[in-house]
């Protein structure tokens, strides 16, 4: 009797957890998610402290749960007019002055250590399940660990696992990411948040390659702003026709 | 000469008045190159030449309509010393000049435009509009833009979510008084009217196009209908296929219909290509490629067509390099491979190799090129090496042995 009870309250804890879990991460994603974003970024990778490469791009994101964003390449001059589609884990490419998009593997985008779901800024609940695992100090911070698991239906995500932890605010700190094999891909660090639409906005992104520590690339919003371009301009047919118009920065 | 002065006028506007808008990037290169006159003698030709590539973008707006301008062109001089004999060339050409306009989902382009279908590197049996020229194998972005010349016609496109559906005219538009007559080519020159529709659209993780496109030529007309498509899989491999069937009818006698022999009742020839890329890490890719030509000769007729052709080289000179310079490659034979790998030495460095192999006769082409990536420009050391038997259609090329030094700087 004792046994049934004690793996019912297993079972019971399991539950609570996971809709715990699950429920601070849309708590997460509802501060920091920003549907339908106009934006410029600066990413810049390093090896160690020397600059590797360093990319100005432009770009939209549109609420949809297909994670879209529309890329526009500002600088360097090499690259400039360079335009990208993402589409969760499916890439469209095309050169400036070339008529056709091509379509790239994700280990093909050339963002440094940045994926396309740094770029995009996807939700973490609409791919992942999230289960509680207690709390850690992150540089000095007290934090909530999260244990993302994906979701059966989003299996070809880039990464299988994520453990996010969380400030008081429900804001994220850090996060490692898995791949499906367990192997641990990269750690992430959240910084310089700051109101934006009515949800907080990260600054800034720093991401660690976790195999060698000393690749290291650092996304910075530069310019952030409000714009909800229709479904059919997050195509490939439509990338010859996207031209990026800058803004004004808020 | 009208569209020169134009041209000239045009860009020296677009410098002057929006200097601050209008990007593009300077090149310079030295080429030095052998090609085959006849099967017995070599020539070398150097070449020295600037070239200025200009493009510009402006978005005005009419009757409450926004339009956008777009142009492109490029100045280019140098010189060809070529058996004891220096040719200066000058050339301004207007590659692309078209406006475009359109509502969230339905889009028109008038004017003159680059078109292109397909995904191949090598041969794409799609590149009706926009035939790579067999001396650029480069395959980069740059390239495109140095070779490629424009079309003049009207595009009309239905893009949603779902599929898009296209469609492109361009008639027959014969103003340049230079151009020789009653020859039919396959670049933008536009010697026939032609219409493309396509039908794009993805099923799971497969994107597919579906096209037709009728030519109307003085000699007859020509119908191809084919697909593209490609599809990646897992984080590094990347599968493409293009393929056309063609229909066409020849008129032997121009504007009688004495004579004519309807091809497709003979056969209906299939072009294919197939390929692969496989990402090593996020620098370094490998690229595979197979090309099935149907329209090709057999073996024997392959052999007795290079014999011809070579004996026409020796009676006449340069005919088949002249022929090559026009068709890009000859493509007569039925099999092709080509290999490429693009790797990068380190931040600034990058290396790549082709291999383009005819099955045929075993001949072919090894490209290799390093290139030096600084900021804001670029220098570039490319040499080109044909091998295999000495009288192959390869052989025929204008440039079959080459070596180039180039520098470019983007601003």
């Amino acid at each position: 009797m004792k046994i049934y009870l004690s793996l019912l309250l297993f079972v019971l804890s399991i539950h609570i957890n996971a809709g715990d879990g699950n429920a601070i991460l849309k708590e997460v994603d509802a501060r920091i998610y920003t549907p339908n974003m106009a934006f410029e970024m600066d990413i810049s990778a390093y090896k160690g402290n020397k600059l590797r490469d360093s990319n100005r791009i432009a770009g939209y994101s549109k609420d949809s749960d297909r994670s879209l964003v529309l890329l526009y390449f500002i600088s360097p001059a090499s690259l400039k007019g360079r335009k990208m589609l993402m589409e969760g884990n499916y890439i469209w490419m095309q050169m400036p002055r070339t008529k056709n998009a091509i379509r790239l593997s994700p280990m093909q985008i050339l963002l440094g250590e940045a994926s396309n779901g740094d770029v995009a800024r996807t939700r973490f609940s609409a791919d992942y399940n999230a289960v509680h695992d207690g709390n850690e100090m992150i540089e000095g911070k007290k934090c909530e660990r999260l244990i993302l698991e994906v979701k059966s239906d989003k299996k070809g995500s880039t990464y299988s696992k994520i453990i996010l932890r969380i400030g008081a605010d429900k804001l994220p700190v850090y996060a490692e990411f898995f791949a499906e094999s367990g192997k641990m891909m990269k750690k992430v660090f959240y910084r310089s948040f700051s109101p934006f639409g009515g949800r907080m906005m990260q600054k800034i992104i720093e991401i660690f390659d976790a195999v060698n520590s000393e690749n290291h690339t650092i996304m910075e919003y530069v310019k952030i702003g409000s714009k909800n371009l229709p479904l059919s301009h997050f195509t490939k047919e439509y990338l010859d026709r996207f031209q990026y118009t800058s803004f004004g920065a808020q | 000469m009208r569209i020169r002065i134009f041209f000239s006028i045009f860009l020296f506007l677009t410098i002057t008045e929006y200097g601050q808008s209008f990007d593009g990037f300077y090149n310079i290169q030295s080429t030095c190159s052998t090609h085959m006159i006849s099967e017995k003698t070599d020539e070398n030709r150097f070449s020295l030449s600037h070239t200025f590539f200009a493009n510009h973008s402006e978005s005005f707006g009419i009757f409450n309509t926004s339009i956008n301008a777009n142009a492109f062109g490029k100045i280019k001089s140098g010189e060809d010393q070529e058996a004891d004999k220096t040719k200066s060339k000058f050339e301004s050409k207007i590659t692309e000049f078209y406006i475009s306009m359109g509502s969230d989902s339905i889009f028109f382009d008038f004017g003159k435009k680059n078109i292109k279908t397909g995904t191949a590197l090598f041969k794409s049996p799609t590149y009706y509009f926009d035939s790579v020229s067999g001396s650029t194998w480069k395959r980069d972005s740059n390239s495109e833009k140095k070779t490629k010349e424009g079309t003049i016609g009207l595009k009309t496109e239905w893009i949603n979510p779902i599929f898009t559906v296209s469609e492109y005219f361009s008639p027959r538009i014969t103003i340049n008084d230079d151009r020789e007559k009653n020859i039919e080519r396959f670049t933008s020159e536009q010697d026939f009217h032609r219409s493309l529709s396509s039908l794009s659209f993805r099923i799971k993780d497969l994107d597919m196009s579906l096209f037709f496109l009728y030519t109307k030529r003085n000699h007859g007309t020509k119908f191809n209908s084919g697909l593209t498509s490609n599809i990646s899989i897992g984080e590094s491999i990347t599968f493409y296929i293009d393929a056309s069937i063609a229909d066409q009818k020849y008129n032997y006698l121009p504007d009688d219909n004495l004579y004519t022999i309807e091809e497709s009742k003979i056969n209906k020839p299939i072009e294919a290509s197939s390929g692969m890329s496989y990402s090593i890490n996020e620098n370094n890719t490998l690229y595979a490629e197979y090309y099935y030509n149907g329209a090709g000769l057999n073996k024997s007729d392959y052999d007795y067509a290079l014999d011809f052709m070579d004996k026409m080289n020796s009676f006449n000179y340069g005919s088949a390099a002249l022929l090559s310079g026009k068709y890009g490659l000859f493509n007569m034979a039925k099999h092709y491979i080509m290999i490429r790998g693009s790797f990068s030495i380190n931040d600034s460095y990058n290396f790549t190799a082709m291999n383009i192999l005819n099955l045929y006769d075993k001949s072919g082409l090894f490209q290799s090129e390093i290139n030096f990536d600084g900021e804001g420009f670029l220098i570039i050391f490319m040499g080109r090496n044909y091998y295999g038997r000495k009288k192959s259609e390869i052989s025929f090329f204008s440039n079959i042995r080459e070596a180039s030094a180039e520098f470019e700087v983007y601003f």
